[in-house]
């Protein structure tokens, strides 16, 4: 682990240069993180970039679940390491969207890292009200315990319609013409500001055959707001509002954590998932993870890990008897 | 004659050179006691070249009718000079007038630096709205007198600079655009330019007080500027002030900025924040560019009611607010 919360290098502005770890930054500031910059740039909006170096020889050396935290970031950002852009919450003019109640995590590929002398930028863009990096109980990079209990990781790149096309559940189904969406991360962050409606992910994908014994669940994470989810052309799982859900109350079925059983006799060499989302307002889509292959014992670990401390009573969810065999 | 004026200038200087505490002024410059005075309308009085030497004088604030103007309604102007020392060059200054009865517009070394309501034909009053209008600071000539010339109409009953804190307030350092935007605009009612239509508006400054009295919806400032080749391969940031409620800022007809949702109006809770819109290099022409400003305003208080407007480069926009960091 490397605890990133303390002092930050810190300019406002903005430059694609700043991503780069040999563009000097030593004349700039240096402020704390995380806390609004507003403790020291009172009534600053607008673009800032955050720079720091880090080490991460305590890490084991085969570590491959690394994620990195950056608590709440008002409004919008994306992560530099190494130069290289591993995300962004939010989006930037002229797409603005906020993200500012969004909790940042960051996949971090382990071939991106050094043992030394790592360079992480963020750049941040805040519209108005407070700004920059503002809270978090953890920032720094982490060993992932949500992402190591998965026998397959399915986070990364989906294919994404807001269409509904026939023969979608056919392995088949040329979806080339589809968008590329990255999952998890809502549809908002990624072209689709302002986008409430039908969204519809896929992703084919082939199983080991060691796999195959095993009792399987689907994880998906946090969906906003509701879903159905079909496995090789049969649905395994939904999570919707009640129909005595009262419509002046906003949906909470987005604060649900998703984990469906794959009946065994649906398991081929060779899959497809598809996921039918509907959001209602604000941001919508597969937005938090683990995404992925999951066995019965470590799907056990993850509900336990992820579990809301209330339980909406507003929202009906199928979960597939993970708690009746 | 000069050696006196100079000399009570001084005098005045010193009295008033003090700390203010109340309103987040660093120090203060009284305008308050003798102005210059004369009843009447000539745009030649505007101009800091006028000698207004044989013009009467007049205690400043009170109403005209207390100073041997009973009964006078309509216009006047007052006069006076005022010396900035060059110790608080970069300052942001504030020159306050008080209360005016009706309608002013107030000229600063000859520019024009702010309106409140407006006058004939389209006659409104803004008798009830306190003057406070920024100084851009390029108007400024430090050491030396500054000419403060204010044009007011009345309509009824009491006129003039008529009560309350009349000075200029001496506050944060400011910011110093490349390009200034501060000044008289075009302004149009609706989403879009209109050059037939379109009326002049100070800013910054509320559109209550320039004749759009209890205005809401849309409204559209409008002009061009000058840009030298010199600032064309620089990255700039465009000032563009405190705005109510949301906008929408376009130069040279392409979208550069803008806060909150204009299209769908959703609530905005921005109209207290100071925009900074960020101009790539090579976006602005060397020579004449036009920007355009369109904005909403929900309730209440609307346009680009504070701030320095103009265009800056970003070296200069970083080093600025480096330099006013504050210390947690």
């Amino acid at each position: 682990m490397a605890n990133l919360s303390g002092s930050w290098y810190f300019s406002v502005g903005d430059d694609p240069q700043w991503a780069n770890p040999k563009t000097d930054v030593s004349g700039w500031d240096k402020i704390y993180v995380p806390g609004e910059w507003e403790e020291y740039y009172k009534g600053y909006n607008g673009y800032a970039w955050y720079r720091r170096n880090f080490d991460i020889r305590s890490f084991p050396k085969d570590e491959e679940n690394l994620v990195l935290l950056l608590g709440k970031i008002d409004d919008a950002d994306e992560v530099f390491v190494n130069g290289v852009k591993v995300g962004q919450t939010g989006s930037f003019f002229p797409d603005y969207q906020t993200a500012y109640n969004v909790d940042r995590q960051y996949t971090l590929p382990k071939d991106l890292l050094k043992a030394t002398n790592n360079t992480i930028a963020v750049r941040v863009y805040d519209e108005g009200n407070q700004g920059g990096i503002v809270s978090g109980n953890k920032i720094g990079i982490y060993y992932d315990n949500d992402n190591a209990l998965l026998s397959l990781n399915l986070s990364g790149n989906w294919k994404f319609s807001t269409y509904r096309e026939p023969d979608v559940q056919d392995i088949n189904f040329d979806d080339s013409r589809w968008k590329t969406m990255k999952v998890p991360s809502s549809w908002e962050s990624q072209g689709y500001a302002n986008y409430d409606g039908y969204g519809y992910y896929r992703k084919v994908f082939t199983l080991p055959q060691t796999f195959k014994d095993d009792n399987l669940y689907l994880s998906l994470g946090k969906i906003d707001d509701t879903d159905k989810v079909y496995f090789n052309g049969k649905m395994i799982g939904r999570t919707e509002d009640l129909e005595s859900y009262n419509h002046f109350n906003r949906s909470n079925a987005y604060r649900m954590f998703r984990i469906y059983r794959i009946p065994s006799h649906l398991i081929r060499a060779s899959n497809v998932i598809v996921v039918e989302v509907h959001d209602q307002q604000q941001r919508g889509g597969i937005y938090e993870g683990p995404i992925g292959i999951v066995n019965h014992k470590n799907a056990h670990i993850l509900l336990e890990q992820n579990e809301e401390e209330f339980w909406p009573n507003s929202v009906e969810s199928v979960f597939h008897s993970i708690f009746n065999w | 004659m000069k050696h006196s004026v100079k000399l009570i200038l001084l005098i005045l200087f010193f009295n008033t050179y003090l700390l203010a505490g109340a309103n987040n002024y660093y120090k203060e410059l009284s305008l308050q006691g003798n102005w210059s005075f004369k009843i009447g309308d000539n745009s030649d009085w505007s101009k800091a070249s006028y000698d207004d030497q044989n013009w009467k004088k007049i205690d400043v604030p009170s109403s005209w009718e207390d100073e041997g103007y009973q009964g006078y309604d309509g216009y006047a102007w007052y006069r006076r000079q005022i010396v900035i020392p060059v110790s608080v060059k970069d300052r942001k200054l504030t020159m306050e007038l008080g209360y005016i009865d009706d309608v002013d517009e107030v000229f600063f070394n000859g520019t024009k630096i702010g309106q409140s309501g407006s006058f004939p034909p389209y006659y409104s009053t803004a008798y009830n709205a306190f003057r406070a209008y920024e100084i851009p600071l390029n108007l400024v000539n430090y050491d030396k007198p500054n000419c403060i010339a204010v044009r007011v109409y009345d309509a009824q009953i009491e006129g003039g600079i008529v009560r309350g804190e009349v000075r200029i307030g001496i506050s944060d350092i400011a910011i110093i655009p490349d390009i200034n935007l501060n000044g008289t605009w075009n302004f149009n009612t609706g989403r879009d330019v209109n050059e037939s239509k379109s009326q002049k508006i100070v800013v910054p400054g509320r559109w209550e007080n320039q004749g759009f009295y209890k205005y809401d919806g849309y409204a559209v400032y409008s002009r061009t500027f000058t840009c030298p080749t010199t600032l064309t391969n620089k990255k700039m940031v465009l000032l563009a002030g405190r705005i109510d409620d949301f906008d929408q800022v376009y130069i040279n007809g392409k979208l550069v900025g803008q806060t909150g949702d204009y299209e769908n109006r959703k609530h905005s809770d921005k109209y207290s924040e100071f925009r900074n819109y960020f101009i790539p290099t090579g976006f602005l022409k060397a020579g004449e560019n036009t920007i355009v400003i369109k904005v909403y305003d929900e309730q209440g208080e609307g346009g680009i009611i504070e701030g320095t407007v103009g265009l800056i480069t970003q070296d200069k926009f970083i080093n600025y607010w480096k330099t006013n960091r504050k210390e947690r």
